[in-house]
């Protein structure tokens, strides 16, 4: 494994550090208080978890920032890429995670199965080589120390496994020993075998059970069979004394088998009882006939009073009571017909009078032809009614319109303008235009010219200036050669200046202002034209409206002609329409005449007259109608009269309209009650005389009967028959007897033969033996009750032996204990077996690896010691070394760095050892202080090429021989 | 509609197992919890009035063939016998047939001998019932009779099996009886099997019902939670089984979260756990003290807290006794030594044995120890490291 990257978020007072330590050896440098201690604690944490209470360590958790932890990144031999480990603040030893190059994580078990479970001490104490470590074998640098050292360091902690093997030691002497007395395991033994000791005697009590249950099993038979025995003769004794309790009846039952024996007494089924019914039978019909007969004679008497009426008089009487009420009726009709009439004609005259008719004309032609030619000209009078308002209306309109335009028109003529001004005015406006523009270019030619100057006036000043300054110059020069005394340059020079200043006179003097005076001119000319107009026509008005009241008029008077003709128009079409509504009157009037009607009436009246006319004639057919009806009633009314009062005469009823039918009801009742009555009383005595040949007949059979039950016994007479019955009863009565007896002593099973045998024994010997039976029954009685005891007894021991739960309850002790014995014997087992599981790793080092361990230590210390030392030897008396001159020395024996090297010699080739358990990388706390130059250069060369691992050298010396790229310096943080 | 109870494993009077030893209030309990969870059977079957009850194999145990337990067995079925309440009955390896029986069954007991037979019944409702099955003969009968049970060939009436054996697939820890696939049970066509021999309630078929009812009352560490019989009502079509629990104490394994070590604080935190579980029955109880901190308990203090729990529970009617803690340490201490010892050497079988052998060497001890292939070595090495532990940490 190799650390590339050490990135600390924060522990102790390193505060997010990152460090680069990709190289195979890194020199980490760094002084006092820099920190290296605490960046060495950071990569034991972040791979074995934060320092716990338990470790002497402090847990460095940064005072004044949050984050605590960091990320080791690692390459790990067998893994293709870097991974990330990073352990942050979480449970007590942090939360660890590992990324890795492909996103996945992973946790502590991952991690901690990677180092292949080695934990942070026995890290420390194989692949950290400290400076106290060493100072530790400065100080106590003994045989036995040194041993013990080394054996922890090859058998990783052979010192824990002492502790740990007295301690199980102790332990397992205070479980079990094989013949002790008071360990744990040998009180519970001795305990289980008492309790065994007691299972095995109950358990042989228990097995007693099933004889018990045999036994009893016998018992029982043997105490049914005798019960059996006991219910035999309980039997026999009980048929004794059955016998004896029915002896009496038996004999009783023997004479009547033989008085019986004789042939049977006969008599007719209830005798006695019949024959006395039928005598007094006899004697009650006799007396029934005599009192009928009598009853029937008065009846016959009572119906010869009465006479049986005619039938056709009854007849007769019923169909005139059935005409009564048609006759009622038609008297009702007749009032009713002349009320009707009488009704009618007042509404005909009524009616007449509504249209004005003094007689009636029945003969006017009311069709609807008529009603709708009046209608049709109503119709038409009423549209040209309608018309005619319209036109005058129309009329009316118009020439009101036509006033008020002749109005405007006037008023308009008055307000307009002449031709004269009208022409002045468009003279002026197109002057005014004219004046307007010439302003406007004289303004634009003005301001060019202005602009124009400026320029020339400056161009003009340069010359001016240039001019006067060429004349200055050339007067100096002549002022110069005339003082000088040469005068004609002077004077030349002179006459230079004086023309230069000459020309300057003459171009200043020109000026150009003529164009512009022009303009101006012509502007002032328009202005007064302008003016004169204005003075000399009255033209101040718009020149528009005149124009718009010109058009105005014109349109007014189109206007009023065009109303003139359209009044003319309408005035005509009014005339016609008068002519047209008098030619419909006159029509109107015709149809009033031929209606009869007052020619008054008003048109619109006209159809509700043809109306009435239809009513009136309708009412005057009605009258007629019912008319004869009347007169045909009257006529059948009269004929019924004539004919009734003949009839009735007849039968003794004198004649009157109203009164004749309730005569002839009453005298039909009284016929129909006659009739009645008579044959009741017919009736009733055609049964008493059928009831009397009833009886009669009864009666002779009754004594004939009589005389057929005498005849049966063969008797002469009533007393003679008595006689038999007594007889007959008596028979019965033993018969009865007899059979009791038998069904009696039938149910006792006292069969024919056992009744004979019995009915000839004696009472007193059947006595006899029921005494005799009673005896053997009480000696039964006792063997019973005896077997009885005995079972009582067995039952007893096997109740005992069932309700007894001991043998259960020592079972579960037993179990229970045993299981206790179980459970410290597997403990005992469990830590026996840890027990030889140490031992034999111990033995197993001592055999196996050490001597592989030493001899490559013998190989690194050679080397380091550069061949002065051969040898490293492992012997039963502990370590030697052999110098190459071929002494061997013990440890002690050797210098002081020496014996270090020897140690770190020790210590590598340990973890060559383990190199197929662990592939760390080692880390060295400045462990080589007490080395001179030489050797600390040996030793360091010795680990940057010998080694295979990782070396992370920390150090507050720094070496300049390791290069620069395998140097971290740690600064001080101050701050 | 046919209605019957499914019961194996009756155990009666076995005797129980613990770690430590009992009070005599604890044990009375416990010697009486077989018989009490067979009498809420037979209390049921009458209220139910079901039709009959198969027992399959087990009913007495071994270790405690006493006469008290066939006495109280004949009195429940003769209170069956009064109800008219069948009882069709196989033994198993605990109770073979051969082991011999001091009574005699009431008439409505059936008892199937060492070969497979069948017998017939008519149910309350006229269900023709065959019930096929066989006891074992002697204890150690490992002979598979299972091709010996007929196969139904016909459509009437309701064929149960009865089967006191181990299923091929279970993971139970037990002796390997008469091992059987489903599909040699299904083969037979029959609409129930009621089986026995594993005491963990499981349900191994749909169509036909395949169970294991389990046993009625847990007698160790490792027949946890509640026991019972299976109520099975149906006809031919379908069956349903329902299960009905008797046991008179719970065992159970529990853990319990605690955030401190301190001896007295543990402890009220264990009795009020306890008085928790002691609303809802008599617990037997495995305690693991579940702990995420740094602290860890001496050995002393382990010992005294123990004592202290189990001296609450004496002569407490309801009680919640705990047979055995283990703190269990979230912060894995590990003894590095160990592991490495471990990994070297726990696959040698030499020195296993060797450590075995310092007891079941020794006559004094070795009668009564559990025979020899139960000690497993990830256990001894397991507990043997959890002692060490603890013993270190005095």
């Amino acid at each position: 494994m190799k650390i590339l990257s050490v990135n600390i978020y924060g522990y102790g007072k390193l505060i997010k550090e990152e460090y680069t330590t990709a190289q195979d050896f890194v020199q980490i440098f760094g002084e006092n208080e820099a920190g290296k201690s605490t960046m060495m604690s950071f990569i034991h944490s972040v791979l074995f978890g934060f320092p716990t209470k338990k470790e002497q360590e402090p847990r460095r958790e940064p005072r004044m920032h949050n984050l605590y932890g960091g990320k080791l990144v690692v390459q790990f031999e067998d893994e293709e890429g870097p991974v990330e480990i990073e352990r942050i603040k979480g449970k007590v030893q942090g939360d660890v995670k590992i990324y890795f190059k492909d996103g996945s994580t992973r946790g502590e078990e991952w991690l901690h199965k990677k180092l292949n479970y080695i934990d942070k001490r026995t890290y420390r104490s194989i692949f950290s080589f400290d400076v106290l470590g060493l100072q530790d074998i400065h100080k106590n640098m003994t045989e036995d120390k040194l041993q013990e050292y080394l054996l922890r360091a090859g058998a990783l902690g052979s010192h824990e496994y002492d502790e740990m093997l007295s301690t199980i030691d102790k332990e397992l002497k205070s479980l079990y020993k094989r013949n002790g007395i008071n360990p744990v395991i040998n009180q519970e033994l001795e305990e289980l075998n008492s309790l065994n000791d007691k299972i095995r005697d109950l358990e042989k009590h228990e097995d007693s059970y099933k004889s018990l249950v045999n036994e009893q099993i016998k018992t029982l038979e043997n105490l049914n069979a005798k019960k059996h025995t006991l219910n035999q003769l309980d039997m026999v004794r009980k048929q004794k004394m059955k016998e004896v309790m029915y002896h009496k009846d038996i004999k009783d039952w023997k004479q009547l088998e033989s008085k019986l024996n004789i042939e049977p007494v006969n008599f007719p089924e209830r005798g006695i009882e019949r024959y006395e019914s039928l005598r007094n039978h006899v004697k009650q019909s006799a007396k029934d006939i005599g009192l009928r007969q009598e009853k029937l004679k008065s009846l016959i008497d009572e119906i010869q009073h009465i006479e049986l009426p005619d039938k056709s008089v009854m007849a007769y009487l019923d169909e005139l009571q059935k005409e009564e009420p048609e006759i009622k009726q038609q008297n009702l009709e007749v009032v009713r017909l002349s009320n009707s009439i009488s009704n009618l004609e007042s509404d005909i005259n009524n009616l007449q009078s509504d249209i004005g008719w003094t007689e009636e004309h029945l003969d006017v032609d009311d069709s609807n032809i008529v009603r709708e030619t009046v209608q049709s000209l109503l119709s038409k009078y009423d549209e040209i009614m309608l018309e005619e308002q319209y036109l005058i209306r129309e009329i009316d309109h118009l020439s009101s319109d036509i006033k008020q335009l002749d109005l405007d028109i006037k008023t308009s003529e008055e307000n307009q303008i002449d031709d004269t001004r009208m022409v002045k005015k468009r003279e002026l406006l197109d002057k005014e235009f004219e004046l307007v523009e010439k302003k406007r270019m004289y303004q634009l030619i003005e301001k060019d010219y202005e602009r124009e100057k400026k320029e020339r006036d400056r161009v003009k000043n340069w010359q001016a200036a240039l001019i006067i300054t060429i004349s200055i110059v050339a007067i100096i020069i002549g002022v110069t050669f005339i003082v000088n005394n040469n005068f004609l340059y002077g004077g030349l020079s002179f006459a230079i200046g004086a023309a230069a200043l000459f020309i300057l006179v003459i171009t200043n003097n020109r000026e150009i202002d003529s164009l512009k005076t022009d303009y101006q001119e012509e502007v002032e000319t328009l202005q007064n034209d302008i003016s004169q107009l204005k003075n000399d026509y009255d033209i101040a008005f718009d020149i528009e409206d005149a124009k718009d009241g010109r058009q105005e008029l014109k349109a007014l008077k189109a206007k009023r002609n065009s109303f003139r003709v359209k009044l003319g128009d309408l005035n005509e079409t009014l005339s016609v329409n008068e002519a047209n509504q008098d030619h419909l009157n006159t029509q109107l009037l015709d149809v009033k005449k031929a209606l009869k009607v007052n020619p008054d009436i008003e048109s619109k009246y006209i159809v509700d007259a043809i109306f009435t006319i239809r009513d009136i004639k309708k009412k005057r057919r009605q009258i007629e109608k019912e008319a004869d009806e009347l007169a045909s009633i009257k006529s059948n009314l009269e004929a019924f009269d004539q004919r009734v009062s003949e009839e009735v005469s007849n039968l003794g009823i004198s004649y009157s309209k109203n009164r004749v039918f309730h005569e002839a009801g009453q005298l039909a009742s009284k016929l129909s009650s006659d009739e009645s009555k008579y044959y009741r009383l017919r009736e009733q005595a055609d049964l008493l005389e059928n009831e009397i040949a009833v009886l009669e007949e009864k009666n002779s059979t009754s004594q004939k009967e009589l005389n057929e039950l005498l005849d049966y016994v063969d008797a002469d007479d009533e007393e003679e028959y008595y006689y038999y019955a007594r007889k007959f009863d008596e028979y019965r009565a033993d018969v009865n007897r007899f059979k009791v007896l038998s069904e009696k002593l039938d149910e006792e099973h006292f069969d024919y033969d056992l009744r004979n045998e019995l009915s000839s024994r004696l009472l007193a010997d059947l006595k006899e033996d029921e005494d005799q039976i009673n005896q053997q029954i009480e000696v039964v009685n006792q063997e019973v009750q005896k077997e009885q005891q005995t079972l009582v007894e067995l039952n007893n021991d096997i109740k005992v032996l069932e309700g007894d739960g001991k043998l259960s309850e020592l079972n579960h002790l037993y179990g229970m204990q045993k299981s206790v014995v179980q459970s410290l014997s597997k403990e005992y087992m469990s830590l026996t077996y840890i027990k030889i599981l140490i031992e034999t790793h111990i033995k197993a080092i001592k055999d196996e690896r050490l001597p592989i361990v030493i001899e490559e230590a013998r190989e690194t210390f050679e080397f380091v010691t550069k061949g002065r030392y051969i040898n490293v030897i492992y012997n039963e008396e502990g370590i030697f070394v052999k110098h190459k001159n071929g002494q061997v020395f013990h440890p002690l024996e050797l210098s002081q760095s020496t014996k270090e090297m020897l140690y770190i010699s020790l210590r590598l080739s340990l973890i060559r050892a383990l190199k197929g358990y662990y592939q760390l990388p080692i880390i060295i706390d400045d462990a080589f202080v007490h080395f001179d130059s030489e050797r600390t250069r040996t030793i360091l060369d010795y680990f940057r090429t010998k080694t295979n691992d990782q070396v992370l050298y920390f150090t507050c010396n720094l070496n300049t021989s390791i290069p620069s790229s395998q140097t971290i310096k740690l600064k001080e943080k101050t701050k | 509609m046919v209605k019957f109870i499914h019961a194996a494993d009756l155990h009666l009077d076995s005797p129980f197992k613990s770690r430590t030893k009992m009070p005599n209030s604890v044990l009375e309990v416990l010697m009486e919890s077989t018989y009490n969870s067979v009498t809420r059977m037979i209390d049921f079957a009458i209220r139910e009035s079901v039709d009959f009850i198969v027992l399959s194999g087990d009913i007495f145990d071994q270790s405690n063939r006493s006469l008290k337990s066939e006495i109280f067995l004949k009195q429940a079925f003769n209170r069956l016998r009064e109800k008219n309440i069948f009882v069709y009955m196989i033994h198993g390896n605990h109770d073979p047939i051969s082991s011999g029986f001091k009574t005699h069954w009431p008439e409505n007991v059936a008892v199937f001998k060492e070969n497979v037979e069948t017998y017939e019944m008519m149910s309350r409702q006229g269900e023709r019932i065959y019930l096929h099955g066989f006891s074992y003969l002697m204890d150690e009968s490992y002979e598979n009779k299972l091709d010996e049970y007929p196969t139904n060939t016909d459509n009437r009436g309701i064929h149960i099996g009865l089967l006191h054996g181990t299923y091929a697939k279970s993971k139970e820890s037990v002796k390997r009886y008469t091992e059987f696939n489903l599909e040699a049970l299904n083969s037979k066509l029959y609409h129930y099997w009621a089986l026995g021999h594993i005491h963990v309630r499981n349900q191994l078929s749909d169509l036909p019902q395949i169970h294991y009812a389990g046993n009625m009352q847990g007698r160790h560490k490792n027949e946890t939670g509640e026991k019972g019989f299976l109520l099975v009502q149906g006809d031919d079509v379908s069956l349903t089984t329902d299960f009905i629990a008797t046991q008179e104490v719970i065992f159970e394994n529990l853990t319990l979260q605690t955030e401190t070590l301190r001896k007295e604080s543990l402890y009220q935190h264990i009795v009020e756990f306890k008085e928790k579980l002691r609303e809802d029955s008599k617990y037997i109880i495995n305690l693991t003290i579940d702990y995420d901190g740094e602290d860890e308990i001496s050995l002393t203090d382990f010992n005294e807290l123990i004592e202290l729990l189990q001296e609450d529970e004496v002569n407490v009617k309801q009680f919640v006794w705990i047979d055995n803690i283990k703190v269990s340490y979230n912060n894995k201490e590990q003894i590095a030594l160990l592991n490495d010892i471990k990994k070297s050497y726990s696959n040698n079988d030499d020195l296993f044995r060797e450590a075995v052998n310092t007891m079941y060497m020794d006559p004094n001890i070795n009668r009564y120890l559990p025979s020899i292939g139960e000690i497993s070595q990830q256990e001894m090495l397991e507990m043997g490291e959890e002692r060490l532990k603890m013993l270190m940490r005095k």
